[in-house]
């Protein structure tokens, strides 16, 4: 049986897609979460496996968190296993931020900020959980190369506050 | 020769580390106050039972040491800036349960050094308002007066641009739009009361035109001097007071945010998240007549740098 087509909507200033892989479902977060922003029309759409890739999340208030977390609400209460994937900064300073932001998701994988010691040019470095779970266990974060000059980039943030939402 | 016109208005300080005191001796010393310093409890409160310090500087832990804070609330009057480096985030919450607090640093140095002497020379001349206080002399300020709750989109869009501009990454371009939003929100939405004090503009929808006439008009500045990024935003009704903050405040103590309303057009978390955004909270309020608040970013050390579990904040009053 081949996928369905990916369906598009935009709410406001943030366009959400939903792709039906067979076993799951692909919800992917485009743009600025706010009051606009209302997931929880897309639960009905949803299966019982979810993974929801927020790489592209580049803003998101307090009003978009509380709509955020309706919708990880509303998940959990039908039984759904959600993933979030390329949790993007901006989400991941939430979650950190805000207890019930995270929700009973699994974290698949986040973006970290990174700073080159040489060239001091940064980067927001894609991570994937699962590899790096003892590293992050430790609060250590994995080394980088700049694509620019060579260097080693160093994480630029406190390990031990930015993956917080990883406990 | 003239004598110079010096204040006289006497600053109390209480530290139990004597490093820590000494720096901050010298960092007051330049107001030119008489500075009284002392190490115990016992000594200050033996200061604060004959003297009249216009200003008392202590630690967090005399703050939260059972004795230290009866004798701090038998003077609630007096300001009282109360410093926090190397806290454990847990402590805030009960920092700010202390009634009396109104100005908290916990950047360190040089932010520390920065930090008190403004917070200090603002409450010894009394001239509270404006980002200015925390740049250096000469720097550009771009200001947009909103007469549309529309204008909200476009204002943080202009921040975003202006900090892209001016060579910063996306974290703080981030960090700068996402105070900016809350702020400005909070202006439009939570400030406005009419006559008999109700929020009226609290349930209205937080997307659209809505035409803003008179004290609905809100005011977003922002200027960066290489040091500080800072964001202020002003409106007109003037209803946020301190201990409204300081319950606000308390919804981010050790970057946990609870509490998300559910009921309200507004998440009910908003300053709290300023708060948890920013590395300095400034309040300047004339009740009823006008509230500005400015958040600064500092943009010349790595969050790992400065190694603060919680960020500083004053709560000022004209």
């Amino acid at each position: 049986m081949s996928a369905a087509a990916a369906k598009k909507v935009t709410m406001g200033r943030v366009t959400i897609g939903v792709d039906h892989k067979g076993d799951h479902d692909v919800v992917s977060i485009d743009g600025e979460m706010d009051d606009q922003a209302t997931l929880s029309d897309l639960v009905s759409q949803l299966g019982q496996r979810v993974v929801v890739d927020l790489g592209a999340v580049r803003f998101i208030n307090s009003v978009g968190v509380r709509e955020w977390i309706i919708f990880l609400r509303s998940m959990a209460e039908q039984g759904a296993k959600v993933v979030l994937r390329n949790c993007s900064e901006p989400m991941v300073h939430q979650m950190n931020m805000v207890v019930e932001a995270r929700g009973q998701a699994t974290v698949e994988s986040f973006y970290a900020p990174y700073l080159c010691d040489s060239c001091a040019s940064e980067r927001s470095v894609c991570l994937d959980v699962a590899g790096h779970r003892e590293q992050f266990a430790a609060h250590k974060m994995p080394s980088q190369t700049c694509v620019e000059c060579g260097g080693e980039m160093i994480f630029d943030d406190f390990p031990a506050r930015y993956l917080l939402f990883l406990d | 020769m003239t004598t110079p016109d010096l204040p006289k208005r006497r600053i109390l300080v209480a530290l139990r580390d004597k490093k820590t005191l000494r720096t901050v001796h010298r960092i007051l010393g330049g107001t030119f106050c008489p500075i009284d310093i002392v190490s115990t409890i016992a000594e200050a409160e033996a200061r604060l039972a004959t003297e009249h310090p216009y200003l008392v500087v202590v630690d967090h832990e005399l703050v939260l040491h059972e004795h230290g804070r009866k004798v701090l609330t038998s003077r609630a009057h007096t300001p009282c800036l109360v410093l926090m480096q190397d806290a454990e985030p847990t402590e805030l919450g009960e920092m700010l349960g202390v009634d009396h607090l109104s100005y908290l640093l916990a950047n360190p140095m040089p932010l520390l050094a920065e930090e008190m002497s403004i917070t200090a020379l603002k409450l010894i001349r009394g001239e509270i308002w404006g980002l200015e206080k925390y740049l250096a002399w000469g720097v550009e300020v771009r200001t947009m007066d909103l007469t549309d709750a529309a204008e909200r989109t476009v204002a943080v869009q202009a921040l975003d641009a202006d900090v892209h501009a001016a060579g910063f990454g996306a974290r703080v371009a981030a960090q700068a739009t996402l105070i900016a939003d809350e702020l400005i929100s909070n202006a439009l939405y939570n400030a406005p009361v009419d006559a008999s004090g109700q929020r009226y503009a609290a349930d209205i929808v937080r997307h659209g035109t809505r035409p803003l006439s008179g004290r609905e008009q809100v005011k977003l500045r922002y200027a960066c001097d290489a040091r500080y990024l800072a964001i202020e935003v002003t409106d007109m009704f003037g209803t946020l007071d301190r201990s409204m903050i300081l319950r606000c405040l308390a919804k981010a103590g050790g970057h946990m945010i609870q509490n998300v309303s559910m009921n309200t057009r507004g998440a009910g978390i908003g300053i709290a998240t300023v708060y948890g955004t920013c590395n300095h909270l400034v309040f300047n309020l004339e009740p009823g007549v006008r509230t500005e608040v400015i958040a600064l970013i500092d943009v010349r050390f790595r969050p790992a740098e400065l190694s603060n579990a919680v960020c500083s904040f004053g709560v000022f009053a004209a």
